[in-house]
């Protein structure tokens, strides 16, 4: 995030982000100046401390101080831009050369029709939100209504409402926006009403855990905590961070870039120097870190960077010494506010039953095989049945014990002779496959209890295949019975006790 | 150091004011732990009370900063928060929102008629009256031209029309009521109690440099000797504060304020130590006392009968709170999961 533009006012972006409160870096090459880009800020200097403190810090995420972020600390701003046309679903032909008899569709609340009161609180009387005003999902965003063109009045009311319904259009994201600037998008001749609206949205996004920062080398990390600044460790001088990096973070990578931007951003911030971050400017005789260490001992401070720290809990002196600087650190454009994603249950595909995927479409997270043999191999066989069916695509499914199929097992119907309610359902499932035809029963001789026969849908009576119960499967088993006996191959399963 | 022989001069803490500015206070706390000094730096940084907008009513804002923007610049205006007792906190009063004797209310008003850019300073908030005392709200202003910290700029035909509410409140839950900007602290100058371990190259003498007032104020004076026994059991007891106020309270008001929130939290600590008799029945039977409000929810605290394994359990209820899932019946059609 950062500044995109001077002429951000004048935007319509569909998304553009906007860093709130940007200041210019200490440590910048001459081309920073040259280029002006302080009118075009794009991150902060931050106090930022080297160590492993209280374990939130590990693998690459990174500790905030929370005072620094309720003073303003790497706020960020989102403008959105919606647009409303009341000529969409309509004839896209013509290319939007409607002529005026041709709209049916007006802003503004239908004349003489019920609005309720909270709709009047969210929406100015000419049907438009108020510029400022806080939108929540569900709340109108403006109001239409249909109308018919009449000919015969060529007065200023040519348009003329029927039905008195007013439709609301609403705003469908789940955060929370303001109405920046509404525009009004009229037809290109400057014939016809207004058939289409711009509204600008600012959604303000203030850092927090799991958003993603990094400084100009490459060192992101993603927030874990925003620490209360007594927690956090200080200096002597009283100086808390607002930023803890683990030390692991370096090592491998061997940006050495940053511990220099480090030592030069803390003399610069100590000598209220801009510091010239021009690369090939040292010599293996004359450092980097000698040219800052010196500017370092000069304001009494260590020449390395490091400095006693205590630790803000117990007010206990670290054994070790800290390296602590001033980075400039830019704040990402990737935000757990966009990417969440949670589900207990939700939207299902047809042909499974099991979830859809997709985050803006309620879909699940897939737990796949690494996930299922990690909940084995920690015996969790219940939790797994729960995510793998029960979460899933849990179905009761009648199946019959005596042959071990799903697909045999039919519900069956009332007859003729058990009373009025014929073909209605009994409700009762049977299995046709160890059934025998009533026809064939009688004819072999045998006796048929009352009540033993049953009909099917289509009239035909059978005896026997009671022996049919109800078992939970996930809806994929069924479906997979289905595929293999289409192929010829059939699925017996012994259901137990 | 002779601890015995102080033991008997000096009891209980003392402290040394060395310097002391409008907005800066240097002074040394003698005599006490390091948890205790700790506690009052925790305290003075986050539990004072001060003044502080924490509502804004936008009536007018046509500036090119966003409503909220501007509400988190108020914010941060430090108020002077003198005799703030005399301020209730709005939770502990008896109005429905905010009224004279728990908020002030500030108003903005300002139009840009010129040409110039027009800047909105702290100064040009108006406070209004009646207020719980004199200075209670007043925007705090040190600069010589009597301006105080801008808030905005304004444009020709511009504007910005807003009613502040200030409340008090601490730095616990937003640091606009910070009273601090930085409290330096540090014991032991010459790390005779070894808590550090200096990182150097050749010489850790030559290449730390040392605080020498806080140095040279440790009586003993001067880096460990070679042939200085090392003490293992000292503990730290001097403690050099620096302590720096934003303005809004005296340096020497944050630390008697802190010191007094101190006091008021171990009191609370002590009296619910002591227990009270009436309110519980078997006051010290656990050994727990009263349980803190927020704390683990329900139960026993102290007789938990710990977990009870959910394996052979021979009721019929399992550890899940009755035999079925929550999917109705149990799968397979058996009465409990583990029969
Ligand atoms: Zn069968
Ligand atoms: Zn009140």
């Amino acid at each position: 995030m950062g500044t995109p533009g001077t002429s951000i006012r004048y935007r319509t972006d569909n998304k553009t982000y906007r860093l709130q409160t940007g200041q210019t870096p200490i440590v910048r090459p001459p081309l920073y100046n040259e280029y002006g880009l302080d009118n075009f800020p794009n991150g902060m200097n931050a106090v930022v401390a080297v160590i492993s403190y209280t374990g939130y810090d590990m693998d690459d995420a990174m500790i905030l101080n929370k005072s620094a972020h309720e003073r303003g600390f790497a706020h960020g701003t989102i403008y959105k831009t919606k647009v409303i046309r009341l000529d969409e679903n309509e004839r896209t032909n013509k290319a939007r050369s409607k002529s005026a008899r041709a709209i049916n569709k007006l802003f503004g609340f239908a004349p003489d029709s019920f609005v309720s009161a909270a709709t009047r609180s969210k929406l100015d009387s000419d049907g438009l939100p108020h510029i400022g005003a806080k939108v929540t999902e569900g709340d109108p965003l403006c109001a239409s209504h249909n109308v018919t063109y009449d000919p015969a009045k060529t007065s200023s009311v040519a348009y003329i409402n029927n039905d008195g319904v007013t439709q609301l259009h609403k705003y469908k994201d789940s955060e929370v926006a303001y109405v920046e600037e509404v525009r009004l998008l009229g037809a290109e001749s400057g014939a016809e009403p207004c058939q289409s609206l711009s509204i600008k949205l600012r959604i303000p996004r203030s850092p927090v855990i799991g958003d993603k920062f990094s400084s100009r080398h490459g060192q992101k990390g993603v927030c874990s905590q925003k620490w209360p600044a007594i927690d956090m460790p200080f200096s002597e001088s009283g100086i808390i961070p607002d930023i803890i990096i683990n030390p692991h973070a370096f090592p491998s990578r061997m940006t050495i870039g940053m511990f220099v931007e480090s030592l030069a951003g803390k003399a610069g911030a100590l000598h209220g120097l801009a510091q010239d971050s021009s690369p090939w400017r040292f010599t293996e005789q004359d450092t980097a870190g000698d040219y800052f260490g010196e500017q370092l001992r000069l304001a009494g401070y260590n020449h390395h960077g490091n400095e006693p720290m205590y630790s803000g809990i117990t007010g206990r002196e670290f054994a070790a010494d800290i390296y602590q600087g001033v980075v400039f650190y830019q704040r990402l454009r990737h935000m757990v506010n966009d990417k969440f994603q949670v589900r207990t249950t939700g939207p299902v595909t047809q042909l499974t039953g099991q979830p859809i995927k997709g985050r803006a479409k309620g879909g699940g997270i897939r737990v796949g095989e690494m996930e299922r043999d990690a909940l084995l191999a920690h015996g969790c066989a219940f939790l797994l049945q729960d995510r793998l069916m029960g979460c899933s695509d849990y179905r009761r499914e009648w199946v019959c014990k005596g042959c071990g199929s799903f697909l045999s097992t039919q519900p069956t119907v009332w007859g003729g002779a058990l009373g009025g309610r014929r073909g209605k359902g009994t409700g009762v499932v049977r299995c046709r496959r160890c059934a025998r035809k009533l026809a064939d029963v009688i004819e072999e001789g045998s006796e048929v209890g009352i009540g033993e026969e049953w009909e099917d849908g289509s009239g035909e009576k059978w005896v026997g295949g009671e022996d049919t119960t109800i078992v939970a499967i996930p809806g994929v088993l069924r479906y997979l019975d289905v595929e293999l006996s289409a192929m010829g191959v059939r699925m017996r399963f012994n259901v137990g006790p | 150091m002779d601890y015995g022989a102080m033991d008997i001069d000096q009891v209980g803490p003392r402290v040394i004011i060395r310097e002391s500015f409008p907005n800066r206070a240097d002074f040394v706390l003698e005599h006490v732990d390091l948890a205790f000094a700790n506690s009052l730096r925790r305290t003075m940084l986050a539990e004072v009370p001060t003044m502080a907008i924490d509502l804004v009513e936008v009536d007018e804002n046509t500036s090119v900063l966003a409503d909220e923007f501007i509400a988190h610049r108020l914010g941060l205006i430090p108020l002077n928060s003198k005799q703030i007792e005399d301020v209730l906190y709005t939770r502990d009063c008896d109005c429905d929102q905010y009224c004279e004797n728990c908020s002030i209310t500030l108003t903005m008003h300002a139009k840009c008629t010129g040409d110039e850019i027009m800047k909105v300073y702290a100064r040009d908030l108006v406070v209004a009256e009646p207020r719980p005392n004199e200075w209670v709200g007043n925007p705090v202003i040190t600069d010589e031209a009597g301006l105080g910290p801008v808030i905005c700029k304004l444009r020709k035909g511009q504007a910005v029309r807003m009613k502040c509410i200030a409340k008090k409140g601490i730095a616990k839950e937003h640091a606009k009521w910070a009273p601090t900007s930085a409290i330096g602290f540090e014991y032991d100058p010459n790390n005779k109690l070894r808590h550090l371990d200096y990182w150097y190259e050749v010489d850790p003498i030559k290449e730390w440099p040392v605080d020498d007032r806080n140095a040279s104020w440790e009586s003993e004076g001067g880096p460990q000797q070679d042939d200085e026994t090392f003490d293992y059991n000292a503990v730290p007891s001097r403690f050099f504060f620096d302590l720096e106020s934003i303005g809004n309270l005296e340096p020497d008001a944050v630390v008697q304020q802190g010191i007094k929130v101190m006091q008021q939290k171990l009191a609370a600590v002590l009296q619910e130590l002591a227990g009270d008799e009436n309110r519980n029945g078997n006051a010290g039977g656990d050994g727990f006392g009263v349980q803190e409000p927020d704390g683990m929810q329900g139960g026993d605290y102290g007789v938990d009968q710990g977990y009870t394994t959910p394996y052979v359990n021979p009721g019929a209820t399992s550890q899940w709170g009755g035999g079925a899932t929550p999917y109705g019946a149990t799968p397979y059609g058996q009465s409990g999961w583990n029969q």
